[in-house]
């Protein structure tokens, strides 16, 4: 018999890195993504598979907010960024400005959620033949070793480590 | 000698003078118009009565002139003493600025009457309707009550459902606990719904620029209102149909006051785990138990 815990998860990261697509292969969609333009966030829910934590069986259910992001390495929308417990971050392996970006967006969030749980996702790993790829995942690499915090290459497209990335999350929340 | 030179030298003055009255006889004359124009000007100024008697005529086309030329930059002079100027009007010539509004104001509120008229004559019509279908049940209950069937016609009109009550945590706009009263709606969808209402609160707040002070209290649609009561910890969100009761707001609010004071620490702490909280839904439910079957003005 586990326990049941609510999360508060936020996706985020640039404009178009892929964090919509990566929700997509991961949950059930309820709400059209047009709040994504107007509200500047969509909620999904995804109850995960329960796992053991000090020695007790848990299960997290995700609320996770998809953010909006900026294309201008701002942070925008911060009012929907309290009271996470954890985010994903989304880089995109074709666009090295991305992961500069992805640290700001962790330290600004850490800020605002000390002690939440971070997960730096390393999109687009289907673009086979893409030049950045290989040293966008050595920064990715390095930008996590830095932090503490996991880090896993994923593709929304072919749905490669996503349930991954979110299963690597649930680890590294706090109780 | 002496002498001789003392009647020149009174001479030699004499007819410098007579040469300077010669010479500037004119730019004296040109002084003395001066000076007397500057001390006139001099008293206009300093006389305020003279001031105003001078100014009078000139400052409404001065101001007409500037208001031509830079409008915006008129209206921005002018705003941060316009509304201390109407305040200030209505409490002295408080007649007079009714006089001013009412022809404004007056078919606004006319055109408002209107309108609800229109709908409440919709409203009785589409009721007298469906009331030829239960004619029995109307005359049975006009009997029971002891009042007139157009009464009962009426009230019967101005619903008011209780559908749904969220209580949500402010920070992260978790759900702690939920009612329905359709059983048929699934608590995964409220997990959901009441993070986008959080979301909807944040996103009225930031746009506002309220920096936390404010509070969205309400949200309508259509006949469905969404009633908000925020406290420290949590806000509880009550959805209905129709017209709420006129205590419903304060009901609301002392039950979320006594959902707080039982679990202040729980709260204090929260973490997700909703299970801490079982004691909530039962609560909730007294509302819903209040409200049921609630008729207005049947009562």
């Amino acid at each position: 018999m586990s326990t049941t815990i609510n999360k508060k998860i936020c996706l985020l990261g640039e404009f178009g890195v892929g964090k919509t697509s990566l929700i997509q292969r991961f949950v059930f969609d309820r709400f059209s993504d047009d709040y994504l333009t107007t509200l500047g966030v969509k909620i999904t829910e995804k109850l995960m598979p329960p796992l053991k934590k000090n020695r007790h069986m848990i299960q997290f259910r995700f609320l996770i907010w998809d953010i909006a992001g900026s294309e201008d390495g701002l942070v925008k929308h911060e009012g929907y960024w309290t009271g996470a417990s954890g985010a994903l971050i989304v880089t995109d392996l074709s666009r090295p400005d991305t992961i500069t970006a992805a640290a700001h967006l962790i330290d600004h969030f850490l800020h605002l959620n000390a002690g939440a749980g971070i997960v730096i996702a390393g999109n687009k790993t289907d673009l086979i033949g893409n030049p950045l790829l290989h040293s966008s995942g050595e920064s990715l690499k390095k930008l996590a070793d830095n932090l503490s915090c996991p880090s896993i290459l994923t593709s929304a497209k072919t749905g490669q480590h996503v349930e991954d990335a979110f299963l690597s999350l649930a680890h590294c929340l706090p109780e | 000698m002496h002498k001789t030179s003392g009647h020149m030298s009174e001479d030699t003055s004499s007819a410098f003078e007579q040469l300077r009255t010669l010479l500037l006889s004119d730019d004296w004359r040109h002084f003395r118009e001066i000076r007397d124009t500057v001390e006139s000007l001099a008293k206009e100024v300093h006389d305020k009565d003279q001031l105003i008697e001078t100014l009078d005529p000139v400052i409404a086309d001065l101001l007409d002139r500037k208001i031509h030329e830079s409008r915006s930059e008129m209206a921005e002079a002018l705003a941060p003493v316009m509304s201390e100027a109407i305040k200030k009007q209505i409490e002295g010539a408080k007649e007079d600025m009714v006089d001013a509004l009412y022809p404004i104001v007056g078919s606004m509120v006319a055109k408002a009457i209107q309108e609800a008229m229109r709908k409440l004559m919709e409203e009785i019509n589409a009721r007298f309707k469906q009331a030829a279908h239960n004619r029995f049940m109307i005359f049975v209950k006009s009997k029971v009550f002891r009042v007139q069937p157009a009464e009962i016609v009426l009230a019967d009109g101005i619903l008011f459902i209780l559908e749904e009550i969220f209580l949500i945590e402010k920070k992260s706009g978790l759900l702690i606990g939920y009612e329905t009263r359709n059983e048929s709606h699934a608590e995964e969808d409220a997990y959901i719904l009441g993070g986008m209402l959080t979301a909807i609160r944040q996103f009225v707040s930031d746009a506002f620029s309220t920096a936390g002070k404010g509070e969205l209290l309400e949200i309508q649609h259509e006949d469905h209102t969404i009633r908000v009561d925020a406290a420290r910890y949590t806000y509880l969100a009550a959805v209905y149909q129709g017209v709420a009761p006129h205590d419903f707001n304060d009901q609301l609010s002392r039950l979320h006051h006594r959902i707080h004071n039982r679990f202040y620490k729980r709260l204090r702490d929260f973490q997700g785990e909703s299970s801490e909280f079982h004691g909530v839904n039962p609560i909730i439910n007294r509302l819903f138990q209040k409200y049921r079957n609630y008729v207005h003005d049947n009562q």
